[in-house]
């Protein structure tokens, strides 16, 4: 039982961190407020964040996160503290609650990681000390009527209950009632849902079906109408021999009328049913989509954090203002923006934002702002951060990224200004004069860039009015699905999502030209490097049917960079959901997930910024090239046949055999392998002696006697080292014979070497 | 899953009681009675702890064998798609329900001579830890005990890493998959990079 108490604790801690991290977002969030208006109305502030910490302690005692609740209760006792206003928050007071929010948010995932909490002695002691003097200065402060010294403060009477009692429920009565779900299983409902949408895609064919059924009825009745005369005919005078088929034939009248109504009518409620179930079917689906979205707020609340750490440090001012916070995004999303937000920021409070001198010489305020704003746009979410620092210095980027060697002149020229603002986002560039520890800059911001595409992103820098800078993230909505591009290759369908499709294109022969060993197609007179789907994913190209037709081609853009792919077929556009392919394939190359189609069929939805990268180490092979190049291929690699019982030694066999270059298939006993050798043409055998059902001396044996086989080199590897088993080995016609004591690679590859 | 245990009767147990109007004395007693078999099967079984259950399945001559527990479903081979820029022993992906299923070859993972898809080829949904993947089968077969005293550690020939994938093979040479030790191999984790 021990197994499931783990889990049951697992499952505590996991709610346990959600909670507490709550807490901690909203203790910080109503820190930065209190200390934006010390002498404002704080009584109900305080009392909130008291009982932020309240909770927040009780919650780190049910899970025996000892260090999480010390620090917890002695905040709690500042807040306390103030809230009696014996303890006044000043600049000091401020710091040393922060460090204690920090101090828990460590300590937190140390307890969820079971790893023991980092050592909190000295930020104790400190915290002791402000509350003992807290103390001492209420015994003295008690003399002189502290009623009357809280009066003023306490605008509303029956502000909450007392200092050491329970807190109240945190919302009101009017307040929808929530229920923590955890994401897996609002994935699971998603699966689910869009299993369903495929049951809704499958129904509205059978209506189609039943729909060609009910008109081939209706043809027949007609054709039947036709022949009505006829039949009348006949009728009127019938022969006694084909009075039986008459009456046959009108029953078959009757008959015919009546499958003709029934299936009309059960095509006309089977319609209704599936238009109904489809609608809801979507609605399901729109539903679960939404509630996996969350507002950006919880995201966007916490820079304010980071701005006033970095400005304090850096002796900066710079106000943050967000708007747009109710803007909604999948939990995904919102989990993915946080990390590339957080460089942008951290640089423009580091960079773009000058000293207050600086910016009254410059005729500015002292105080730099910085807008980071959300709001919908079309199909897709926009998160801008604008300041109204410095900007960037274009001309600088240009000299910069040319003596780098990132660009030539000529493209330095050429490069528009936009376009040299986004070169800072490139690995390995750095305008800043120094690089501080806090943005890293060069460093932090590519991550920017990787990050946000792996989220179908896409980052635009800009001068703002002011003369800063302003960088754009454009986002989708959601994770879940988007808009693909089906295309054919080597008899596969793969997707393409449509937001890197540039342009599709039939291209005629003498658009391409060689260049080197690439070739390079020219597309409203500019050259790109066109490559072969195919080849980019490793698959067998198909070789084409004539050479007169015109070859489609997709332009592909990730970045700022583009490459050409020649598709055998262009199957269509469509919406799709995107799916991982699991935690056993967690990358694979060129592929970025998957998607189910109607027909239930898995398409492979492929990395458009993998291909691009892949395109560099191909070229597309006409169909000539392709010819040679199989050809040169089976020259090089010479077949090796390897039979060993034992999967170990197999394995290691392949692995050298391989890396030599040598093409390897196993079989793991005599029989085996002369059943393959039936099947296949090989230049070598390296076998085992000892092995069941057929041993490597009596495969030597069948081989050496077979007609066709009997000029095939065989190697036997083994354990047996005595001179008997040697001879045994070398009569039954072993072209040698290694002895695995000695087995040494090199050893192995140099008899395969003299024998083919 | 298909364990039965043959212990369910008891709420029917119970409305049997009921339908013969017995006395609550008496219900007691057969209570009772019941619950010291139950008691006594338990204790048994933990005499036999050292037998588990084993899947067994065929993949041309050999015959292979997985843990019950480790296997959700067994499904028949639909359409699989091919995934590109992978090791030849994944053999693609199918669609279990909405959800994408790797699908591996063991024998090809072994370095054998890679299996052919057939029409009596199943799919074996198998987890363990976070790794879902389905295992091809020519053949599911049947469902075994198997005392872990009759499974022979290692057979002479196989050696030193060969242990990470299989616990032990039978008199019936009946290979035991080690699944856990399979997903834990670097070669089955695909992290490729461009």
């Amino acid at each position: 039982m021990s197994l499931s108490e783990e889990q049951i604790m697992q499952q505590l801690m996991s709610t346990f961190k959600d909670e507490a991290e709550e807490h901690l977002e909203v203790i910080n969030k109503q820190l930065l407020e209190l200390e934006k208006n010390p002498s404002g109305e704080t009584q109900e502030l305080l009392q909130e964040v008291f009982r932020e910490a309240h909770s927040l302690k009780g919650a780190a005692r049910a899970v025996e996160a000892t260090a999480v609740e010390t620090c917890a209760h002695s905040i709690e006792s500042m807040f306390a503290a103030a809230k009696r206003g014996e303890l006044s928050l000043g600049p000091a007071e401020f710091d040393l609650l922060y460090e204690g929010l920090d101090f828990m948010t460590t300590a937190l995932s140390a307890a969820v990681e079971g790893t023991p909490a980092p050592d909190q002695i000295g930020l104790q002691r400190r915290l002791s000390s402000v509350l003992a003097k807290c103390a001492t200065d209420q015994n003295s402060a008690r003399v002189p009527a502290p009623e009357a010294k809280q009066a003023p403060i306490e605008p509303k009477p029956s502000q909450g209950p007392g200092p050491e009692t329970t807190p109240a429920p945190k919302k009101g009565g009017s307040a929808e009632e929530t229920v923590r779900v955890s994401t897996r299983k609002l994935d699971a409902l998603m699966t689910h849902v869009e299993e369903l949408l495929v049951s809704k895609i499958r129904t509205e064919q059978r209506v189609a079906e039943l729909k060609s059924l009910r008109n081939s009825l209706q043809e027949w009745q007609k054709t039947w109408q036709k022949k009505r005369s006829a039949y009348d005919k006949l009728r009127r005078e019938p022969r006694e021999d084909n009075r039986e088929i008459i009456t046959f034939l009108g029953e078959n009248q009757e008959n015919l009328k009546y499958f003709w109504s029934h299936t009309n009518s059960l095509l006309q409620e089977f319609s209704k049913d599936s238009m109904r179930m489809s609608l809801i079917t979507e609605e399901l689906q729109e539903d679960i989509r939404r509630a996996r979205m969350l507002p950006v707020a919880s995201v966007f609340e916490s820079f304010k954090r980071t701005v006033r750490d970095l400005a304090r440090q850096q002796g900066k001012q710079v106000n943050l203002v967000i708007c747009g916070t109710e803007t909604e995004l999948d939990k995904k999303l919102i989990e993915g923006i946080k990390d590339p937000l957080m460089h942008i920021i951290r640089n423009s409070v580091d960079h773009g934002i000058e000293t207050p001198e600086i910016r009254v010489a410059a005729g500015k305020p002292a105080a730099g702002t910085i807008q980071l704003s959300a709001s919908q746009q079309g199909n897709g979410i926009k998160i801008e951060v604008e300041d109204d620092g410095a900007g960037i210095d274009c001309e600088k980027i240009r000299a910069k990224a040319q003596a780098k060697g990132m660009i030539s002149a000529q493209e330095a020229r050429s490069l528009s200004d936009d376009d040299a603002r986004l070169m800072i986002f490139q690995s390995g560039f750095s305008t800043a004069t120094k690089v501080t520890s806090v943005s890293g800059r060069g460093v932090g911001l590519d991550v920017v860039k990787t990050n946000i595409e792996k989220l179908n992103g896409l980052v635009t820098v800009t001068a703002s009015p002011g003369g800063g800078t302003r960088i754009s993230l454009s986002l989708p909505l959601t994770l879940s699905t988007s808009r693909v591009l089906l295309i054919e290759v080597s008899g596969e369908t793969f997707a393409v999502p449509t937001t890197s499709v540039e342009r599709i294109v039939r291209a005629n022969a003498e658009d391409i030209f060689t260049v080197g060993d690439k070739n390079v197609i020219q597309i409203e007179g500019r050259s790109i490097s066109l490559v072969g789907v195919s080849d980019v994913l490793e698959l067998p190209a198909k070789l084409k049917k004539g050479g007169s037709s015109k070859l489609p081609v997709i332009v592909l853009g990730a970045a700022e960079k583009r490459v050409a792919f020649v598709v055998d077929s262009l199957v269509g556009e469509m919406e799709i959901v995107i799916k991982s392919l699991g935690k056993m394939l967690s990358r694979v190359r060129n592929v970025s997930g998957a998607t189910v189609l109607g027909s239930g069929q898995v398409v492979m939805i492929l990395n458009v910024a993998d291909m691009i990268k892949s395109a560099r180490g191909v070229s597309y092979r006409s169909a000539a090239s392709d010819r040679t190049a199989t050809e040169a291929g089976t020259k090089k690699s010479v077949a090796v046949l390897v039979v060993d019982d034992s999967i170990t030694t197999r394995i290691m066999e392949k692995n050298i055999l391989e890396s030599a270059g040598y093409r390897v298939t196993m079989a793991q006993d005599g029989v085996e392998a002369l059943e393959t050798l039936k099947q296949q043409h090989f230049d070598l055998i390296v076998s085992d002696v000892d092995m069941p059902r057929m041993n490597g001396f009596e495969l030597t044996t069948r081989v050496k006697e077979s007609d066709e086989l009997q000029e095939l080199p065989v190697v036997l590897v083994t354990s047996l080292d005595s001179a008997a088993d040697k001879a045994q080995g070398l009569e039954c016609g072993a072209d040698a014979y290694i002895v695995k004591h000695s087995f040494d690679q090199r050893d192995l590859l140099d008899t395969i070497k003299q024998l083919v | 899953m298909g364990t039965t245990n043959g212990d369910q009767p008891d709420i029917n147990l119970l409305d049997r009681l009921v339908d013969i109007n017995l006395s609550e004395a008496q219900i007691k007693e057969v209570l009772e009675g019941r619950a010291a078999s139950l008691a006594s099967t338990e204790d048994e079984a933990r005499d036999e702890s050292t037998t588990s259950q084993y899947v067994t399945f065929r993949l041309e001559q050999e015959r292979y064998a997985l843990e019950v527990c480790l296997v959700e479903e067994i499904q028949p081979v639909k359409k699989m798609t091919s995934i590109p820029c992978t090791p030849g022993f994944i053999l693609g992906a199918v669609n279990i329900r909405g959800r994408i299923l790797p699908v591996v070859d063991i024998k090809s993972f072994f370095g054998l001579s890679p299996s052919e898809l057939k029409p009596s080829s199943k799919i074996m949904v198998v987890a363990t830890g976070e790794i879902h993947v389905g295992v091809l089968a020519d053949q599911v077969e049947e469902v075994l005990d198997i005392a872990l005293d009759d499974i022979k550690a290692q057979i002479e020939t196989l050696s030193g890493s060969s242990e990470e994938f299989i616990v032990g093979i039978t008199e019936e040479a009946v290979i035991i998959l080690n699944l856990a030790g399979l997903a834990q191999d670097k070669r089955m984790i695909i992290h490729e990079d461009v």
